[in-house]
């Protein structure tokens, strides 16, 4: 009699369910958690991820199953309501409205071309990946890698391919983080030190009143053509409307820091979740981690390309390493730009004209999102 | 199997439509920042 019931006690503890697979995807979230604290690669999500990881991969815990009243478990709730339910990344958009200053770009909107230019790589890794095997709608979902925007990339495949989550979301916040390793090289062998050198004229002044109009005119042109990308656009131009107003002070600050913060920890967590052993460890995720390189180099080739292209016919020339910052990965993206130009000419200043094709690119990638689900759904 | 009519559609359609709404956006923000800087001017000028 206690045999029995101490082998029905042992058999409910979770080290008798442990296989090696667990024990992998806790390196791997072990991993996440170290390369934030040490390298400080991209903290904010990937401390959360890594910790989602590790709890997900302990045996039987109930957090992301359903019980058998059919009730779903906690971390099971933070997913279906936050990314099932499209919660998380509009939120998210929301704060990163707030928190960009759309003036670069409305100074000088020819940039957005090279917003578009930069989604090359995602068309081109959806090439890619159907060329791997993966169907049409896991092709969408792993291209938009290449857009450089994690919450765009959450959003699509969240719609697309949920069961792709984890490794796209990593995918892509992985290589957000390695931007400045990725872009530099491509930069230099796609460019002339000639080119590297061009000093851009100066910014005009952008008034208050334009940048109040830019988010009224933004959401009306970008979600009547593209509906399908509105939760996204419609919220972050809010955000951006919050923030250029400068009558709702106390909702544009909630927004750039309680809001964002709030939603970072459940979509951080919330994407760890994802990632259990039984679907994770496949040779899909290493494919969607090499396909997401690809992505991310393609995008940064388009926009240098159209960079270089645009300047046979302007009279003002453009400095093509801006043409890398249209991946969204903001402000990353930007400052990498600024780093490689002073590094051929330490009194090229090019941080404010690359803000204006990052800013282009969150746009351009919340676009092709939407275009993906107007064709696909 | 790959439907190739569907991915190419998906292809062209997407990187067009990309181009194209960001070009029109373009194309308003040019149209809004002339008309905005004009009224601001006229109105400096009264």
């Amino acid at each position: 009699m206690e045999m029995s019931f101490l082998n029905t006690i042992v058999f409910k503890t979770g080290i008798v369910h442990l296989y090696w697979g667990h024990i992998v995807m806790w390196a791997i979230g072990f991993a996440f958690i170290y390369l934030a604290i040490k390298h400080q690669f991209e903290p904010l999500l990937l401390v959360p991820i890594g910790f989602g990881i590790f709890i997900v991969n302990l045996p039987i815990t109930p957090l992301m199953g359903v019980t058998e009243g059919g009730q779903r478990e906690l971390l099971n709730i933070f997913f279906h309501y936050g990314l099932e339910w499209e919660v998380i990344p509009p939120l998210i958009f929301l704060g990163v409205g707030a928190l960009t200053d759309f003036g670069p770009l409305i100074a000088n909107p020819k940039v957005l071309i090279l917003g578009a230019a930069a989604q090359f790589g995602v068309y081109v890794t959806f090439f890619g990946a159907l060329l791997l095997g993966f169907k049409i709608p896991e092709a969408a979902a792993i291209g938009i890698i290449g857009g450089a925007d994690g919450p765009t990339t959450i959003y699509l495949t969240a719609k697309l391919a949920p069961h792709l989550l984890g490794a796209t979301a990593i995918s892509a916040y992985s290589y957000m983080a390695m931007v400045p390793l990725i872009q530099p090289p491509i930069m230099r062998l796609l460019t002339t030190e000639k080119e590297r050198k061009i000093h851009m004229k100066q910014l005009r002044p952008v008034s208050k009143l334009e940048k109040i109009v830019f988010p009224l005119v933004g959401t009306a042109i970008i979600c009547l053509l593209v509906p399908d990308s509105a939760p996204l656009m419609a919220m972050l131009m809010l955000g951006n409307l919050f923030r250029e107003c400068g009558v709702v002070d106390r909702l544009n600050k909630a927004a750039q820091n309680e809001l964002m913060n709030i939603v970072t920890i459940f979509l951080g967590i919330s994407v760890g979740a994802t990632m259990r052993a039984e679907s994770f460890l496949s040779p899909k995720p290493v494919f969607i981690f090499v396909l997401g390189l690809v992505a991310f180099a393609f995008s940064t080739a388009g926009g240098l390309m159209l960079a270089k292209f645009l300047n046979l016919f302007l009279k003002d020339k453009i400095n093509p390493l801006i043409g890398s910052a249209g991946v969204s990965a903001v402000p990353m993206a930007a400052r990498v730009t600024q780093r490689v130009g002073q590094q051929e000419d330490p009194k090229n200043f090019l941080l404010m004209h690359a803000m204006g094709p990052n800013v282009a690119g969150v746009i351009g990638t919340a676009t092709a999102a939407g275009l993906f689900l107007t064709i696909l759904r | 199997m790959i439907q190739w009519d569907l991915a190419l559609r998906v292809f062209a359609f997407g990187l067009t439509g990309v181009f194209v709404t960001l070009a029109l956006l373009m194309l308003c923000m040019f149209v809004s920042g002339l008309i905005i800087r004009k009224t601001i001017n006229k109105k400096t000028q009264k």
